[in-house]
């Protein structure tokens, strides 16, 4: 159980987005959120499309406002919170800048929030040698494959050691080995930093595989139909995925969002 | 986030309805000043229409009528019985015609003040529409001597730019259009009144030189050979009897002269420049520097000598017409801001408006809409010719790699031989006739189209092109349906800057011996003479020229549009 | 020694591929000239109709000489000297404030939504039309009257291209630099200006040939004896073609170098644009 004390990462009451609201094509992106996530979790936002996932990692991201309801994160208001730089972003497609090294990729944040010269490199060093980069800082990212970019885009949202991860179907655009490979990665940096990840996908086994806590959503309007707790233990590995309790999980998850889709 | 917004909506509301009214108390001005004016007075007389009703009654006695309103002067005499159409009759109905438009306006801006009110969506259009007709006005009402008439619809103007930017919602291409051009307007006429201000120059005050004046030219010399002063200004033709010039003559034998250490600069640039600007007064010619022979090589200009010890002759001209009087440097020569160089707006509408000769009998708007309509006809021969060479080219060039390597170069090539630098020469040689300017036309459409062709057609994806063959489908079919339709965008881009290229061409081609009856011609005509009657026809054939250019272009974009329809990407 | 050996035979093997890849071209090239040769004294066609390319190279050959002669000057070459200052003058303006301009408005969408439709509209005129002014403005032997010409043909498409490129940036991109709560002006430089750069450079490759047949075509309208337009019209009307072509061929000549030194600037300055591309 969380300590009385700390912080909720995220919470969220009440929270609702409308898009376009009083005009012909108004959409309820998200209707009545209510959620709560502690620090270090790991929490995956799964559902079809439509059902706001996507909506929602935004508004925790301040890139867009909610329509109304609470919404803080790390006991601030969202746009607190981006000034003060909580959170890092990785988005489906890397999003490097192409006329920048892999290196300097990595730095841009660091140069944003000002750091040194010096240490801004180092700390880029430091981040591709964790992402198991570190021989390619001088690369251009067209050099470098699809999964390797992204695992440079996921070393640059860590640069500047925020609290928290956000994470738009990452690892969408890869194939299934390469993704199953970086579920690894990725865990293993979640335990390395124990910084709180919200990671939105559609892939059941993704989700089971890597989050502690599991929320189903479902479309039109955007809800949140169930939330589970995930309590298969860490650390996790390939064998996890031949495991019973692993396939249980999958099912119950894929159940859910069935139930939801019919409804 | 709707709560936040309100306030801040209801102050740009009132903001902007206040804006309005202002324009609307400056338009019922405006419309009081034409209530009350005489016909004989200039508000009316020398308006556009004013000039244009005087030709017309002077044109209702001719016995050839050449126009179209000459006709109309000439019939409403008749239906009245007279030979010669009063000019009153016709003074009365512009000044009428003004009225009612000015009403009309008036009317507009109470609907556009009332439309914000209601927050309605047609707010911006009605406000477009206010500011075309304030626009308008520009052109019609003359620049009177004392009368701030104009100055008031520039604020008009502006007021409404403002509104225009204060109003909510999105900028189109036309609002964005005319905003600009509307500003456009406001910095002409009002850079021309801020030079008219100031005379044409702008001023720095320079005090007169310091200078000592001695009774002869000897005692000068001495005192300048001594070190006393460190030059002396004086007539060169004295000067030059006592010492050498330099830097003509370094090397001058000194020895007979009597100051062999003084030399007089005939070389000095009186004048001085800062960015292409001349920067006066200029030195009077027949005034020059004398110094001593080893300052003389570091003085270069008369700059050196603002100050300087200076010295000259008592009762000379230099003491007493040029040394002694305060000065004024002129930093900047406004006189581009001049009625010659930059005609009042009213000036072009009414030279539109007027025969291009005196008492001739078609307006200058005619003889240049004829002149526009042939040059136009020879850029859109040119155009369509090269247009479908290019067109085959391209084809051609994207079937087989074999034709596309050995001649692509050379396509590429020949378009760094200017063709636009041999016009001169083509003329020749096809004789001067509308067929060589459309040749010219057409050799600067071909390779636009060429290129953009071969790559719109090449850009159908590996997938695509896989598909219809396992339709089994000929080379013709794929052609037809799948490359074809992808370069389309490709092509009309190309067309696009063709259209453009093709009226440059044309007049440029027109230029050599002034072929025919085109706007090159009229443009060289009228760049002849540089006076107050001839450079306003020359703005005009300009305009005219620009107006081909922006229709041939919107032209092809709507084609562009309406072929493509959806499919257009945005500019 | 077994590399050595390679890596001459690869060298020999790539000359060979890209002579064979070059020899449609070339071939075409040397016909060409040699029909040309031909051609006008087969047909006998008068030599101040159409000169054959011998006797241009003999003029133009000629004007080199009085070019490196110490004692004399060559028009040729003075002219050419005079248009390219004219032409450079332009395009250093006209680009500069271009640029300049596109990274004023760009900060304001509402200034460049309502700035672009004027700019297109306008890039649709001949602007070429206003020499005549300019000669009226400035003088007809001063050279900034042809500069003023050459700046506003190639300051629309160079604001046009350069606000392309600095406003269709890619979303995600932006939404990362908010992310970052970057200041826009931190957002201008390391996102958009970057972004901006290949369409910046592709204006310039454009404009460079155009300042200088800008430049050539406003002395059509009248201009000093030694600049290149005036120089072509003269012998034109003289009937001393060949002559006009070798200030055609000048003209060609310098335009040629000044796209290649576009080029290798855009090659320089985005030396990660090329590979990728693969040019």
């Amino acid at each position: 159980m969380s300590e009385a004390s700390e912080i909720p990462a995220i919470y969220a009451q009440g929270v609702n987005k409308i898009f376009n609201p009083k005009q012909e094509n108004e959409v309820v992106a998200l209707q009545n959120i209510n959620f709560e996530a502690q620090q270090g979790e790991f929490i995956s936002l799964i559902g079809p499309s439509g059902c706001g996932k996507s909506t929602l990692l935004r508004l925790i991201a301040n890139l867009i406002d909610p329509t109304s309801g609470i919404l803080q994160i790390n006991g601030k208001v969202p746009e607190q919170a981006r000034l003060d730089r909580d959170y890092g972003i990785v988005f489906q497609a890397a999003t490097l800048y192409e006329w920048r090294t892999v290196s300097k990729n990595v730095q841009l944040p660091l140069e944003v929030m000002g750091y040194s010269k010096q240490k801004r490199q180092r700390r880029a060093q430091e981040m591709l040698e964790m992402v198991e980069l570190g021989q390619f800082g001088n690369h251009y990212p067209w050099q470098l494959s699809g999964g390797m970019q992204q695992r440079v885009s996921i070393a640059r949202a860590l640069a500047f050691e925020p609290k928290l991860l956000l994470m738009d179907e990452p690892f969408g655009a890869l194939d299934e080995f390469t993704r199953e490979r970086m579920n690894m990665e990725l865990l293993r940096i979640w335990e390395t930093t124990h910084v709180t990840v919200v990671f939105v996908t559609h892939s059941i086994s993704e989700a089971v595989f890597m989050s502690n806590r599991i929320v189903v959503m479902s479309p039109r309007p955007g809800r949140i139909t169930e939330i589970i707790e995930n309590d298969i233990p860490y650390p996790r590995n390939n064998d996890t995925r031949e495991s019973p309790e692993f396939f249980q999980k999958v099912t119950e998850v894929r159940e859910l969002l069935r139930d939801a889709h019919e409804v | 986030m709707n709560q936040q917004n309100l306030p801040q909506a209801n102050l740009s509301k009132s903001l902007s309805i206040l804006l309005l009214l202002v324009v609307g108390g400056i338009l019922l001005f405006i419309t009081s000043q034409f209530w009350n004016a005489t016909l004989e007075d200039p508000l009316i007389l020398d308006s556009t229409t004013g000039e244009l009703a005087i030709w017309m009654s002077d044109q209702s006695g001719e016995e050839e009528i050449g126009s179209y309103l000459g006709g109309v002067a000439a019939d409403w005499a008749e239906s009245r019985g007279e030979e010669t159409l009063n000019p009153d009759v016709i003074l009365q109905f512009m000044q009428n015609g003004l009225l009612v438009s000015l009403a009309i306006l008036l009317i507009v801006n109470i609907a556009v003040i009332v439309s914000i009110a209601l927050q309605s969506g047609r707010t911006r259009t009605l406000m477009l529409v206010l500011l075309i007709g304030i626009d308008c006005l520009l052109f019609i009402i003359p620049i009177i001597e004392g009368n701030a008439i104009v100055m008031w619809i520039l604020l008009a103007i502006m007021l409404m730019l403002a509104g225009l930017f204060i109003a909510p919602g999105k900028v189109t291409r036309v609002i964005g259009f005319f905003v600009v051009l509307s500003f456009l307007f406001v910095v002409w006429e009002s850079s021309k009144a801020f030079a008219n201000a100031v005379d044409y120059k702008i001023l720095l005050p320079q005090t007169s030189w310091e200078y000592s004046s001695y009774p002869t030219i000897e005692e000068a010399l001495d005192a300048l050979n001594s070190g006393e002063i460190d030059a002396i200004a004086l007539d060169r033709n004295d000067l030059s009897d006592y010492m050498p010039e330099y830097p003509d003559d370094p090397e001058a034998d000194t020895a007979e002269l009597a100051y062999p250490d003084l030399r007089y600069l005939n070389d000095l640039d009186a004048t001085a420049n800062v960015l292409f600007f001349e920067i006066t007064p200029e030195f009077p010619g027949r005034l020059k520097f004398a110094v001593r022979a080893e300052d003389a090589a570091n003085a270069s200009s008369i700059r050196d000598f603002y100050d300087v010890s200076l010295a000259t002759v008592a009762g000379e001209f230099a003491e007493e017409r040029y040394l002694a009087v305060n000065r004024n440097l002129v930093l900047v020569d406004l006189k581009i801001l001049n009625d010659v160089n930059l005609p009042h707006l009213q000036t072009i509408a009414e030279a539109f408006m007027q025969p291009a000769r005196r008492n001739g009998s078609q307006l200058l708007i005619r003889i240049l809409a004829d002149a526009g309509w042939y040059t136009w006809g020879e850029a859109a021969a040119g155009f369509i010719i090269g247009a479908i060479l290019g067109l085959v080219l391209g084809t051609f060039f994207a079937h087989s790699h074999l034709l596309e390597r050995s001649l692509l170069p050379y396509v590429v090539a020949s378009q760094t031989v200017p063709i636009l630098a041999i016009a001169p020469m083509v003329v020749i040689w096809l004789g001067a006739s509308q067929l060589s300017v459309a040749v010219i036309a057409a050799y600067l459409t071909f390779f636009p189209v060429t290129i953009n062709t071969l790559r719109g057609l090449r850009a159908p994806s590996q997938s695509q092109l896989d598909l219809m063959q396992s339709y089994a489908a000929d080379t013709w079919t794929i052609l037809w349906k799948i490359r074809f339709p992808a370069a389309l965008p490709y092509i009309f881009t190309a067309l696009k800057v063709s259209a453009t290229a093709s009226v440059v061409g044309a007049i440029i081609g027109e230029l050599p011996s002034g072929i025919g009856d085109g706007l090159g011609r009229a443009i060289l005509d009228f760049s002849s003479d540089y006076s107050l009657i001839s450079t306003p026809k020359l703005w005009a054939s300009i305009i005219m020229a620009a107006m081909v250019g922006i229709f041939f272009f919107v032209a092809v974009s709507i084609v562009e549009r309406l072929i493509l329809g959806r499919y257009i990407r945005n500019l | 020694m077994a590399t050595a050996n390679q890596q001459e035979e690869t060298f020999s093997k790539r000359s060979i591929d890209a002579m064979r890849y070059y020899f449609p071209t070339i071939m075409v090239a040397i016909s060409v000239l040699l029909l040309w040769e031909f051609l006008v004294v087969i047909f006998d066609i008068q030599q101040f109709l159409l000169p054959k390319p011998s006797v241009i190279l003999g003029k133009f050959m000629e004007e080199v000489d009085l070019f490196l002669d110490p004692d004399s000057s060559s028009l040729l070459f003075n002219a050419t000297r005079a248009t390219f200052y004219e032409a450079l003058g332009g395009f250093i303006i006209g680009c500069g404030s271009g640029i300049l301009l596109a990274l004023i408005t760009a900060r304001w969408t509402v200034l460049t939504e309502a700035m672009m439709p004027f700019a297109i509209a306008a890039n649709s005129v001949p602007i070429i039309a206003f020499a005549p002014i300019m000669n009226n403005w400035f003088g007809i032997t001063n050279p900034f009257s042809k500069m003023a010409i050459v700046a506003i043909i190639v300051f629309f498409p160079t604001m046009i291209n350069t606000v392309r490129g600095l406003t269709l940036v890619d979303e995600r991109q932006l939404e990362l630099m908010h992310s970052y709560a970057a200041t826009p002006f931190k957002i201008l430089f390391s996102l958009r200006i970057p972004n901006a750069l290949p369409y910046i450079f592709s204006a310039l490759r454009v404009a460079s040939p155009l300042s200088l047949i800008g430049a050539v075509v406003a002395e059509f309208f009248g201009g000093p004896r030694a600049t290149l337009g005036v120089f072509i019209t003269q012998e034109a009307s003289a009937f001393d073609f060949a002559r006009a072509w070798t200030a055609i061929l000048m003209a060609s000549l310098i335009g040629i170098s000044f796209y290649i030194v576009v080029l290798i600037a855009e090659r320089l300055a985005m030396p990660w644009y090329h590979e990728q591309q693969n040019l």
